[in-house]
């Protein structure tokens, strides 16, 4: 049912069309990490297996990340968009995106997402403190983007070195 | 790669002759990705709302470029360039990278439509769209904003224009005119050199490359941030390059030795202000392939000159950029520019001072509009030889200009017209007005129509004004001839009427295409044509002699018409290819040797590859056919040639990367252009490099 309503919601954003700039770059960001990591091999059932993105809570990226899994694939996988609202949930996607207004469930979020291989991806500073993976960071009118390499590693994943070449910072915090 | 390492055996065989001579090209080994980004800013420049590109649309975009997309719409003044109804490249750090490209001239050999000949191993001939020559001076060159084309000699001395590769951003291309923004002598293109702010080059870079070319070159460059949004970096570079081959395949004594040092500093106090400080100090040292041959009137009426030449120079910019709102913006900008050269016993230097302002702002809803005032002021110092010379040996130059440009959307979203001029005064040819029309229409989302008349001027160099250059002595009966070239202080201004027509199609996601033609009309072209002769008594012990000059005149008019082709086929994820090709014609209503086209036909096919464990393979196979080129007092043909480059970079760790190239490999060597000091000739030998980067 709570995934209902999250549908419920992510309808409401694609009705709106208004998606502000800045969530139209991180969503292709999103994009684009997917195709930079590398999952362990158990976390797809099989070749074909489509790769998940989810959203925690509320999705702020109204009809872009649709509109990006609609056309795109990444290694003959398709992409599917995965409203997420329960821990149960977040751990059958491969990336999840938490935004900034859930700074304060992503400390418990992420101690629950140990070793289920999900590539985690936030907004925040609160994010990164709490070991999140890819965090998103505004410089003046450009977005960029953090990575913690060890919280990574811990769970199996491979981020290409081209990818760490460009990050703003590579930290290697637990 | 192993067979390239005995190249330098290869060149001591014997027996290759000129007519076999090789080929080269570039260390272009492969990408594609520069003509996706310049069609990718083209058909982004469709979403005439900038804050609403169509959903999803931005997933085409590579990581590098979201992270120089805006989150505000004030990146349109950066991007306009590519969004311009006109023929377009950029080259991306990422070919740089891939290809291993340690020259500013090697990188442009990626674009279609440049002629990019290397004549020793720190002189090059790059020119675009023809008139092909070590001082092709109808090209207009900037690094971060500041002109490196020089007065005196009229053109770019390629050997001094450095930079540390890695830390360029992009090289746009623009082929044709682009006068009425840039002004005079951006007649068949303008090449803006962009690196990136010290923001995003933060931490330690070293790279040291080593190979039968490079001996090395070694490149340190640190950043880090001084205060809260203050960055800077620092860096040094040095390389000794070894000298090409003679054409017996003999070590050549053309080697080079290069020192810069710099610096940048980028403040960004807030979203709307920008502030940058750059500059960069060099010294080289170029030994000459071959010892000059200088005319003298004594017997035996020639004397030789081993020939040690040093550049020096130095620059200091600084720029401020202020936002005022998202439709508003101001640039202003100020540099200083010292170069001195030495050749031949003679030494020029020039300084130059710079302003620039620009202002963009939207009117209304469909007119965007910018304008802008200039100021730049030149001294030059020439101290002549009893060879060449200035007469007078100094000039003291004011060019005052502005200019105004309307983007008009007549159609929004489908037709856009961009009306401009630049009006400019120089202290030779007075005013200068060069307009322009263009216009583009996007019937469908994906293709776009575009075509543009301009008028562009070259105004003459100090050489063309007050040279003198005596060029040979003959010991003719009964009295000796003395063959010189001479400046002429009443030329006008060589003048450009140029009809571009182009049309660029993404035919799917993975396959796009670009063609542009053009035809342009010259007048008052600039050549040595006019003659005189006089006798010259000199009193015993002396001998009297006959004077011949050629003067430098308004000679006359030329045509030149071609196109370039591009197309990009991103086979899949990890294959990219891309194929260039252009075609030249070039014709002159009078007879000259000193003015040249270029090859008829260019192509050059590469390819990039990912493969697994953080390895990639590039290659590129190109070909350049034969091309006159002005030699001596005549002219030569340089036969054609085909390349083959092939690199394959590791990156071992996130902070380390490997590479390795082999340039050239299809020819033992090859010729590409000759010197205008001597008629010794110096070609291009196959190479290899390898290279180590490490950052941290």
């Amino acid at each position: 049912m709570l995934v209902g309503c999250l549908l419920g919601s992510l309808q409401a954003g694609q009705a709106q069309d208004e998606v502000s700039r800045e969530y139209q770059i991180k969503a292709a960001y999103l994009y684009n990490f997917a195709k930079f990591v590398e999952w362990p091999a158990r976390s797809f059932t099989n070749s074909q297996a489509p790769l998940v993105i989810g959203v925690f809570g509320q999705n702020p990226f109204g009809e872009e990340l649709l509109a990006i899994a609609s056309k795109h694939q990444i290694d003959g996988r398709s992409i599917v968009i995965q409203p997420v609202a329960t821990m149960a949930d977040a751990a059958r996607v491969h990336l999840l995106f938490f935004s900034a207004q859930y700074d304060d469930q992503v400390a418990g979020a992420l101690a629950a997402l140990k070793g289920t291989g999900v590539l985690t991806v936030g907004e925040s500073d609160k994010f990164a403190a709490a070991g999140g993976m890819i965090n998103l960071v505004r410089e003046a009118n450009k977005v960029r983007f953090e990575i913690n390499a060890l919280a990574a590693e811990q769970q199996g994943l491979k981020i290409s070195a081209q990818l760490l070449k460009l990050a703003r910072a590579v930290r290697r915090e637990p | 790669m192993k067979k390239q390492h005995n190249s330098r055996v290869g060149h001591a065989q014997a027996g290759q002759t000129l007519a076999s001579v090789s080929k080269h090209l570039p260390k272009a080994l492969l990408h594609s990705a520069f003509l996706l980004l310049a069609t990718a800013g083209i058909w982004r420049s469709r979403a005439e709302s900038p804050t609403n590109a169509p959903a999803g649309s931005l997933a085409d975009l590579s990581v590098e470029e979201l992270m120089n997309e805006s989150v505000t719409s004030v990146a349109r003044r950066e991007t306009k360039f590519e969004e311009s109804p006109a023929a377009i490249s950029v080259i991306t750090q990422d070919d740089l990278r891939r290809l291993g490209i340690t020259t500013i001239p090697d990188a442009l050999r990626l674009v279609p439509g440049l002629d990019v000949a290397q004549i020793d191993s720190h002189e090059w001939a790059v020119s675009a769209r023809g008139f092909d020559n070590q001082f092709a001076n109808k090209l207009l060159v900037l690094i971060d904003g500041r002109s490196v084309y020089g007065t005196g000699f009229g053109g770019v001395v390629w050997g001094v224009q450095d930079v540390v590769m890695e830390d360029v951003d992009r090289i746009e291309v623009i082929r044709g005119p682009g006068a009425s923004l840039w002004g005079a002598n951006a007649v068949n293109g303008v090449i803006n050199i962009i690196t990136r702010s010290a923001k995003d080059t933060q931490g330690t870079l070293i790279s040291v490359e080593g190979g039968t070319v490079e001996q090395p070159m070694i490149t340190v460059r640190n950043g880090g941030e001084l205060a809260t949004n203050l960055f800077y970096r620092v860096y040094g570079k040095f390389y000794n390059r070894d000298g090409m081959v003679t054409t017996t395949g003999q070590d050549a004594p053309d080697s080079a030795i290069e020192g810069q040092g710099g610096f940048r500093l980028d403040w960004e106090p807030s979203d709307e202000n920008k502030l940058t400080l750059q500059g960069d100090l060099y010294r080289d040292r170029d030994e000459e392939n071959q010892t000059l041959n200088l005319a003298t009137l004594p017997p035996p009426y020639s004397e030789n000159y081993n020939d040690v030449n040093y550049n020096s120079g130095g620059n200091l910019l600084g720029r401020w950029t202020h936002d005022f709102s998202d439709h508003s913006s101001l640039t202003v900008q100020a540099y200083f520019d010292r170069f001195k050269q030495e050749q031949a016993g003679a030494a020029e230097r020039a300084d130059t001072a710079d302003f620039d302002a620009q202002h963009r702002f939207s009117l209304g809803e469909r007119n965007d509009i910018t304008w802008g005032l200039g100021y730049r002021e030149v001294v030059g110092n020439f101290h002549g030889s009893e060879f060449a010379g200035w007469n007078p040996p100094s000039a003291h130059d004011h060019l005052y200009s502005s200019f105004l440009q309307d983007e008009i959307a007549v159609v929004p979203d489908q037709l856009k017209l961009t009306l401009g001029s630049k009006f400019e005064h120089n202290d030779y040819t007075g005013f200068e007005v060069e307009p322009s029309a263009r216009l583009a229409w996007t019937p469908t989302e994906h293709q776009t129509i575009w075509g543009a008349v301009s008028r562009a001027v070259h105004t003459p160099s100090w050489t063309d004004l007050h040279t003198y250059a005596n060029l040979a002595v003959i010991p003719t009966a009964p009295f000796l001839t003395q063959i010189a070239t001479l400046g002429n202080p009443h030329l006008e201004s060589e003048v450009e009427t140029a009809y571009e027509l182009g049309y660029r199609i993404e035919v799917t996601k993975h396959v796009s295409f670009d063609v542009a033609g053009f035809y342009n009309n010259y007048d008052n072209l600039i050549a040595p044509t006019g003659q005189t002769s006089s006798f010259v008594f000199v009193p015993p012990p002396g001998s009297p002699y006959v004077q011949v000059d050629s003067i430098y005149e308004n000679a006359g008019a030329g045509q030149t018409y071609g196109a370039e082709m591009s197309a990009r086929w991103d086979v899949t994820d990890n294959w990219h290819l891309t194929a260039n090709y252009s075609w030249l014609e070039f014709h002159l209503d009078f007879q000259t040797p000193y003015l040249q086209g270029g090859p008829e036909n260019q192509a050059q096919l590469r390819s990039s590859l990912d493969l697994p464990r953080h390895f990639e393979l590039n290659a590129a196979l190109s070909f350049v056919d034969q091309y006159n080129a002005p030699y001596g007092l005549g002219q030569m043909l340089i036969p054609s040639y085909a390349s083959v480059d092939v690199g394959l970079v590791w990156h071992a760790t996130e902070s380390l990367e490997l590479g390795l190239w082999g340039q050239n490999l299809a020819q033992e060597r090859h010729l590409e252009f000759p010197s205008y000091k001597t008629t010794l000739l110096t070609e291009i030998p196959r190479t290899v490099a390898a290279r180590i980067t490490w950052r941290f």
